[in-house]
């Protein structure tokens, strides 16, 4: 990536921003990052970012998050639903919010969103358009 | 565990509390509520009334202004004829003022009934009729306020 | 000559726009029983939103990003949670209120009970914010507002006495027949009602629905310290006409039809279509800020695509949350609990949510990460601080307050 603060911190920089795409358009917000064990130096590092409900809620824990996280799993059309994960790789810069390589539809689409599209929002007439 | 027994003692209290017999302290209050209640829905009908006969006002918001009226006043008398009655000094407060509370809801009734038949005459003996009971009411939440 | 039209469009949308069944309720009540003796509670709560919408306004501009998004990544998820439960649950209350206060509206135009308007208001809401620009609904919302005018051209034509008038307005100590206990009530619903969270939520997200940048730093602080003012003198002027119709007679309002009166003794058959005209284009626009604000909240929690600037197709998490809170506003309107008394309670728990609400503002309005060197100044920060604490005071003082004195009895 081309921009982000040094030393990263997760806690300050990366947790709970906004992510944008390359567009500026929302994606999402980090809410939880994804650690790996790099081998060669022996640190966890962070690979990749997570956005969904369900890892806020877990992340949030005690009641409150597992309500959050509840909530999110009966809402979802699928069983155990998985993050959005957004690769490291794709991250172009880390300012006051993320800012991805990529455009939004690059990404899936979160299943809620397209399950409502699909099921209820999309069947409204004018869906299509955003006003008049 | 402390959470939840201490959510049985507040429920428990309110309960408790809203079975009690009201005083007789709590009884004038609610007289002179009620009482104020009637005050309003009568002075707004002989605001309205009058504005009505000067041509000021349009038929459905004279209606709904009177509907209101009357609800109101209604509902005055009602919640203080199903109030329990406390004691004999109660009893008399109450003999006082329900007949105070039906002449309004019964003056207000007659003035709306005038004013949806188009009947000027009858508006302004009904408009009339109401100023003593206004009075009256008036009187009765200033002397125990 | 372009941007002196613009600026005075956004003005005269900002007067038209201030007014919503909240200040309707509270003014005209407090006008009746308290005179003008609770006017400074208005001065005091139109100063304290200009302070906050200002940084608003000005977050939304710099940064071009709506307060309430930056909120969870400056206060952490927890937090945030917090603040977002209870100002959704406020304003969904208020969203109830103001559909209540449309089919109110239309009740005193046609007599038919407001019962039946209320799905019929609804939708129509609904469908204004499905379809119709968002520009395009501030404007016509905001100027059509303009006819509440109407209640300070009534107070003129009623020939009040001035100097009792203002003599009264700067007692600050209720009158003969009245305690400290409904003066603290009535206060504390005014202050709300001039303050309502979703104004903020509304003012920072509508500056990035409307494409706010640094240019437009000018309109956003001409709305605010020149707009809100004068809805604020519009507010004085409702509270104005029902201390010198009702207060001498001793009548308490507690309906809308009661709130219009003084200008149809005033001003006649024409003033009474203004001013009904004024109610339904004021709950009506209040209506949509508060059903779009519904949505603001719970999808820049989440992070989601927001707002009319994008097809529905592309929101659809926004557009289910904004359906579905004015479906619950429907739901608790057909209880048939009376619409001004759950407006009554929309201002009391407004009161109580405002610290949750007003902090993050003042928070984020500080951080330079955001507004670069147009962060707060001392006086903003000075302003921001007091009325922080004139706001938990009213939020610790407002359940307290309606459980003594029976909502206001």
């Amino acid at each position: 990536m081309t921009d982000q603060p040094d030393p990263l911190r997760i806690d300050f920089h990366l947790l709970d921003r906004q992510i944008v795409d390359a567009a500026g358009e929302p994606v999402g917000k980090v809410d939880d990052v994804e650690l790996t064990l790099n081998p060669a130096t022996g640190r966890l590092q962070v690979t990749a970012l997570l956005s969904g409900q369900q890892v806020l809620g877990e992340r949030i824990g005690g009641r409150l998050g597992g309500l959050l996280a509840g909530i999110a799993r009966r809402l979802h059309p699928v069983e155990h639903p998985p993050p959005l994960r957004i690769d490291l790789t794709h991250v172009a810069s880390i300012g006051s919010a993320v800012t991805l390589t990529v455009h939004r539809d690059a990404l899936p689409t979160p299943p809620l969103e397209r399950w409502l599209g699909d099921q209820f929002i999309g069947k409204i007439p004018g869906a299509g358009h955003a006003g008049q | 565990m402390v959470t939840t027994v201490g959510v049985v003692v507040v429920w428990a209290a309110v309960v408790v509390w809203s079975v009690l017999p009201p005083t007789p302290e709590a009884y004038l209050a609610e007289a002179v509520s009620a009482a104020q209640d009637a005050v309003s829905a009568t002075g707004t009908v002989l605001l309205v009334g009058r504005a009505d006969l000067d041509d000021q006002l349009l038929p459905p918001y004279t209606d709904t202004a009177l509907e209101d009226a009357q609800q109101a006043a209604a509902t005055a008398a009602q919640d203080l004829l199903a109030a329990p009655v406390p004691d004999a000094d109660s009893l008399v407060v109450r003999l006082d003022l329900v007949p105070l509370l039906v002449a309004a809801s019964d003056g207000i009734t007659a003035v709306a009934t005038a004013s949806s038949e188009g009947d000027r005459d009858a508006v302004e003996a009904a408009l009339a009729a109401l100023v003593p009971v206004r009075d009256e009411l008036d009187q009765f939440v200033q002397d125990n306020q | 000559m372009k941007r002196v039209f613009a600026v005075t469009l956004g003005i005269l949308t900002a007067i038209g726009g201030f007014v919503d069944i909240g200040d309707l309720v509270a003014n005209s009540e407090t006008g009746a029983r308290f005179g003008m003796r609770l006017a400074v509670v208005v001065v005091i709560g139109v100063i304290g939103i200009c302070v906050y919408a200002e940084m608003c306004g000005r977050v939304a501009a710099i940064s071009g990003r709506p307060v309430f998004d930056l909120v969870r990544e400056r206060l952490g998820p927890k937090a945030a949670l917090a603040n977002l439960t209870g100002s959704y649950l406020v304003t969904l209350l208020t969203l109830a209120a103001e559909i209540g206060g449309v089919a109110l509206a239309i009740q005193l135009a046609s007599s038919v009970s407001y019962l039946l308007w209320v799905p019929v208001a609804a939708f129509a809401i609904w469908v204004a914010l499905w379809r119709v620009k968002f520009e395009t609904l501030e404007r016509v919302f905001g100027l059509v507002g303009l006819a509440l005018v109407v209640f300070v051209i009534a107070l003129i034509q009623l020939q009040p006495d001035w100097a009792a008038l203002a003599g009264d307005a700067t007692q600050l100590s209720p009158p003969d027949g009245e305690d400290w206990g409904t003066y603290g009530f009535y206060a504390v619903s005014l202050f709300a009602a001039a303050m309502t969270p979703y104004e903020v939520f509304f003012f920072s997200s509508g500056g990035v629905e409307e494409g706010w940048t640094a240019k437009d730093l000018l309109t956003s602080r001409m709305n605010v310290f020149v707009g809100f003012p004068l809805g604020g003198v519009l507010s004085l002027a409702i509270m104005g006409c029902a201390a010198v119709v009702y207060q001498p007679l001793g009548v308490q309002v507690d309906t809308l039809a009661q709130t219009a009166l003084p200008v149809g003794i005033a001003l006649g058959k024409i003033g009474l279509v203004v001013v009904i005209l004024g109610f339904f284009a004021a709950t009506f626009g209040a209506a949509l800020e508060t059903g779009l604000s519904s949505g603001y909240t719970v999808a820049q929690y989440f992070g989601w695509q927001w707002g009319k600037r994008v097809a529905p197709r592309q929101a659809t998490r926004f557009h289910t949350v904004v359906i579905i809170s004015v479906l619950l506003g429907v739901a608790l309107l057909l209880t048939t609990i009376d619409p001004i008394q759950l407006t009554e309670y929309s201002l009391v728990f407004s009161a109580v949510v405002l610290p949750l609400t007003y902090l993050p503002i003042l928070v984020v309005a500080n951080d330079r990460a955001y507004l670069d060197d147009k962060v707060n100044g001392p006086l903003a920060n000075t302003l921001g601080i007091i009325y922080l604490v004139i706001i938990v005071v009213v939020a610790v003082a407002a359940i307290p307050l309606m459980i003594l004195t029976g909502v206001g009895q």
